[in-house]
């Protein structure tokens, strides 16, 4: 066996950073802190699409790794957050385990039946996934319809305000700091997996699996994994979404949810966390902007809905032609282009 | 497996290996050994079977016949374990990840060595993350494209490359998974002269400083002649000649098959 | 046994829909590896196409029905044109979100002028029980199956005999051979819409007359993927008998696994538990090509 690398080996690379730029360094931090005293202050209905927001965000980076990293397309990531929101409230609710291990369990639920979903993907092509998944999402979502004993009713279920460790989250701006804790740690999580091993292998399986294989990368498990991952980080998202509400509704994770949630890492870039929070945002303010817009505008109230629909379409097919890469890439080159300028000279590379 | 400094080597024995698509046999009873430390050139008009021979020691290919690599018969080990086993390999057309930057794309070479499981992974820092061996793989990659001269292209994405730096960026990689046995599949395929004469050069470097037994795809028969030490002459996937380049030069069949050709 | 022959002609005849719709969208796979996940909406609309000229124009059932195709094949024209082909060499996820996003356009356009009611064809056949010996059958339902054959049979023989369909069927395997044929790959591609938007709008007329008209039926696109994979997604024969299969086990589930389980709504999600099992355990399908991944 060769020689694992051991420290004679070590040479004068420095680790790579968790964000690449000084810029972003000191973004991050600044967005966190932006985000965690602004949100007291805005209105109850701000702060509700801004957890929606950060909720969704978090779900976007598992899709981001499954579809954008791992090239492996699935169109039932809102039914797997919706398998995460009805087993948490009944882990939770039901059989009385505490809510943050509730949540935990969820992910790992989603996790466990995502695996099972993909499987057939292992021998194929991702063709037959992207059909894999779209069963996955009519037999979930049937399935939740159904099983009365986890969803109390075909419509969903209320789960209440949370609690944990006696500390009531009555007030949404403490949920939302939680929700926050949360998809902080997972973006975190995120950009770990894309500077390790592990991320180079899920990018290299996407553009050249066969090759890949020969230079040591164990394709089916790899593949076990992304799957593992991305669907973890859905069952998690959709737990915090039921609390959110506090009510699990089942029509929120139809085939709509999931295509939205492809929508937002196509929009706001495919493979990468700003990919992630720039699609999640775009998607939840744009239908507000049109909808303030509309008011306005179109008096005929019943037409609202089907514009609204028409030019989301539009914006899919036309980011699709224009901007294949997604809001991350202009956002990337704005970085760049003033992290050079704020930071002349102090940066390594 | 052996602790040894890899001089000791490991011995390729290719015996009746035949490989069949839909009804066209592609290689039919090809047998033939590879000393440890030699350079051996296989050789062929198109369509001979020559990558396939290739894909089959790699493990793109399952064939009929037996390999032994030292003493472990290949034919069943699956693609990836290969190259912990010491074969590493490059293609014919270039399999570059053309979106990934150059030190990525070096660094796959050593995927197999990275020991963290996808948990720590996921953690990167502190006692139970893989920072430490991440660090380590990247200086030695680093240091291996200072060597290539490619050490100031290590951010840009490998698509951006020339095609002549591509095709040493996959030898790179190759040589990063640490090979006993590197199985080059027409290194020097659409090179300049210059090129070539540079690429050769490097080629024995490996061989002799490296001790890295080299398996090779050629066309260019001054570079088989000058490289090599062994030649197997393919033709309709059956091997027609063997031995030392200057021998298999005067066979009738080779120069019928192939030189008369040129 | 009237419930069961009920059934299974029912089932017989919504799988000859869905073959007509699962044959557009595998033509378009085979000529492009184009995942069309708008093949519903195409035959939604082709049927509100068809309603608007019989009833706002007043053209006759035969015209109209005739006019729709003639539309729809432009409409595909402009679809592959002004979209599809600036998508040529995007990734594959790219390529499924554009179809999405015309999905939702083209659902968005009918709830905007038809609304999302449900509208019936006005009746053209007095609707008289058909006595086939052993089940009575209404008559529209038997019309409706020999359009299916007769335009499965032509499609067939356009495939089989002719050049461009030979090109067709191969031009995703052999986008050279295509060449050499002397067809321009953008006609192979362009033809494999028209093909499959004439055969979703037939099939949409055929299910509006029958059914009604809502914006629900695009969901017919997305209900044709287990007869695909069941099919072998590269092979029209093998979709084509995957269709007829998938309506029948539709039906037969929906009416008897509710019987025996208890649960409701089971018909539409048995094919997709098919679909998994196929998936699992005979991915090619029934006569599908074993795709070989190649460097």
């Amino acid at each position: 066996m060769e020689p694992n690398l051991t420290d004679k080996d070590a040479g004068t690379a420095a680790a790579r950073p968790l964000l690449e730029t000084r810029l972003e360094r000191y973004g991050a931090v600044g967005l966190i802190l932006a985000l965690a005293v602004g949100s007291m202050l805005i209105s109850s209905y701000h702060l509700s699409l801004l957890t929606t927001i950060t909720i969704f965000a978090f779900s976007a980076m598992g899709l981001n790794l499954l579809s954008g990293n791992a090239g492996l397309i699935s169109i039932a990531h809102a039914a797997f957050m919706g398998l995460g929101a009805f087993t948490a409230a009944w882990f939770a609710i039901d059989l009385g385990i505490p809510i943050l291990i509730a949540i935990i369990l969820a992910g790992i639920v989603s996790a466990g039946v995502g695996l099972l979903f993909g499987i057939p993907s292992l021998r194929l092509s991702g063709l037959y996934l992207i059909l894999a998944t779209f069963a996955a999402q009519i037999i979930l979502y049937w399935f939740f319809e159904q099983a009365l004993w986890l969803t109390k009713s075909p419509d969903g279920r209320f789960v209440g305000i949370p609690e944990v460790m006696g500390f009531e989250f009555g007030d949404p701006w403490h949920y939302y700091l939680l929700v926050l804790v949360f998809t902080i740690a997972g973006a975190v999580v995120y950009l770990n997996i894309l500077r390790s091993g592990l991320g180079r292998s899920l990018e290299v399986i996407k553009e050249r699996p066969i090759v890949s294989q020969m230079m040591g990368v164990n394709l089916q498990r790899t593949k076990l994994i992304a799957f593992t991952i991305g669907h973890f980080y859905a069952g998690v998202a959709g737990a915090l979404y039921g609390w959110h509400l506090q009510f699990v509704a089942t029509e929120a994770f139809d085939l709509m949810g999931s295509i939205e949630l492809l929508v937002m890492i196509i929009i706001g870039g495919l493979g990468s966390l700003a990919g992630a929070v720039l699609g999640a945002t775009f998607i939840v303010v744009v239908p507000e902007l049109l909808d303030m817009a509309g008011r306005r505008l179109v008096d005929d109230m019943g037409l609202m809905a089907p514009i609204r629909m028409f030019i989301y379409g539009l914006l899919v097919v036309i980011f699709l032609i224009y901007e294949p890469h997604g809001l991350a890439r202009t956002w990337r080159k704005l970085v760049r282009y003033f992290n050079k300028k704020l930071f002349k000279n102090k940066n390594e590379h | 497996m052996n602790e040894k400094k890899s001089s000791a080597g490991l011995k390729l024995c290719i015996s009746d290996l035949s490989m069949s698509f839909g009804g066209v046999q592609a290689l039919e009873g090809v047998s033939f050994e590879v000393e440890p430390g030699t350079i051996h050139a296989i050789i062929g008009p198109n369509g001979a079977g020559k990558t396939t021979l290739i894909n089959c020691i790699s493990g793109q290919f399952i064939p009929e016949g037996t390999m032994h690599f030292g003493e472990r018969e290949l034919t069943h080990v699956r693609a990836h374990n290969r190259i912990q086993m010491g074969i590493a390999r490059t293609f014919q057309h270039v399999n570059v990840y053309s979106e990934l930057s150059v030190l990525d794309n070096i660094m796959i070479g050593g995927h197999h060595r990275l020991k963290s499981n996808w948990i720590r992974q996921c953690l990167y820092w502190g006692p139970y993350g893989c920072s430490r061996e991440e660090q380590m793989l990247q200086a030695e990659a680093l240091e291996l494209l200072e060597r290539l001269e490619m050490r100031h292209l290590a951010d840009s994405p490998a698509g951006e490359l020339s095609y002549g730096q591509q095709k040493r960026l996959e030898v790179g990689r190759a040589l990063l998974a640490h090979p006993k046995l590197l199985l080059l599949d027409e290194p020097m395929a659409g090179m300049a002269k210059q090129e070539k004469k540079q690429l050769s050069d490097w080629i024995l470097d490996i061989n002799r400083e490296m001790n890295i037994t080299i398996v090779m795809i050629e066309h260019d028969m001054t570079v088989v002649q000058t490289l090599s030490d062994q030649v197997v002459v393919l033709d309709f996937g059956r091997k027609i000649a063997e031995g030392p380049p200057q021998e298999v030069v005067k066979d009738k069949r080779v120069r019928k098959a192939y030189l008369g050709e040129d | 046994m009237d419930y069961f022959a009920g059934l299974l002609i029912n089932g017989i005849l919504v799988g000859a829909v869905y073959s007509m719709v699962a044959l557009g969208f595998v033509l378009i796979y085979k000529a492009s590896r184009v995942l069309n996940f708008a093949q519903g909406e195409l035959l939604m609309i082709g049927a509100y196409f068809c309603l608007e000229l019989v009833v706002r124009l007043e053209v006759g059932i035969l015209s109209a029905f005739i006019l729709t195709l003639v539309l729809m094949s432009v409409m595909a024209v402009l679809i592959e044109r002004l979209i599809l082909r600036k998508m040529m060499n995007a990734p594959v996820i790219s390529v499924v979100m554009v179809t999405i996003g015309l999905g939702i356009m083209l659902r968005s356009v009918v709830l905007l002028f038809w609304g999302p009611i449900t509208i019936h064809f006005p009746e053209f056949i007095a609707d008289v029980p058909f006595d086939l010996g052993f089940v009575r059958v209404s008559v529209i339902y038997i019309y409706g199956f020999l359009i299916c054959i007769a335009f499965m049979v032509i499609f067939g023989l356009f495939f089989r005999y002719t050049r461009t369909g030979l090109v067709m069927r191969g031009a995703a395997s052999s986008q050279m051979a295509a060449r050499s044929v002397g067809v321009p790959l953008h006609m192979v591609f362009a033809l494999a819409w028209v093909v499959a938007a004439i055969v979703s709008a037939a099939g949409g007329v055929i299910t509006g007359n029958i059914a009604g008209l809502t914006p629900e039926l695009s969901a017919y696109g997305v209900r044709v993927f287990p007869a695909v994979i069941l099919g072998g997604l590269d092979s029209i024969v093998g979709t084509t008998i995957a269709g007829v299969l998938i309506g029948v086990m539709e039906e037969l589930g929906g009416g008897y696994l509710r019987d025996w389980t208890g649960l409701s709504g089971l018909g539409p999600v048995v094919p997709f538990f098919v679909l998994i099992i196929v998936l699992w355990i005979r991915p090619h399908g029934l006569m599908g090509t074993k795709e070989i991944e190649r460097l």
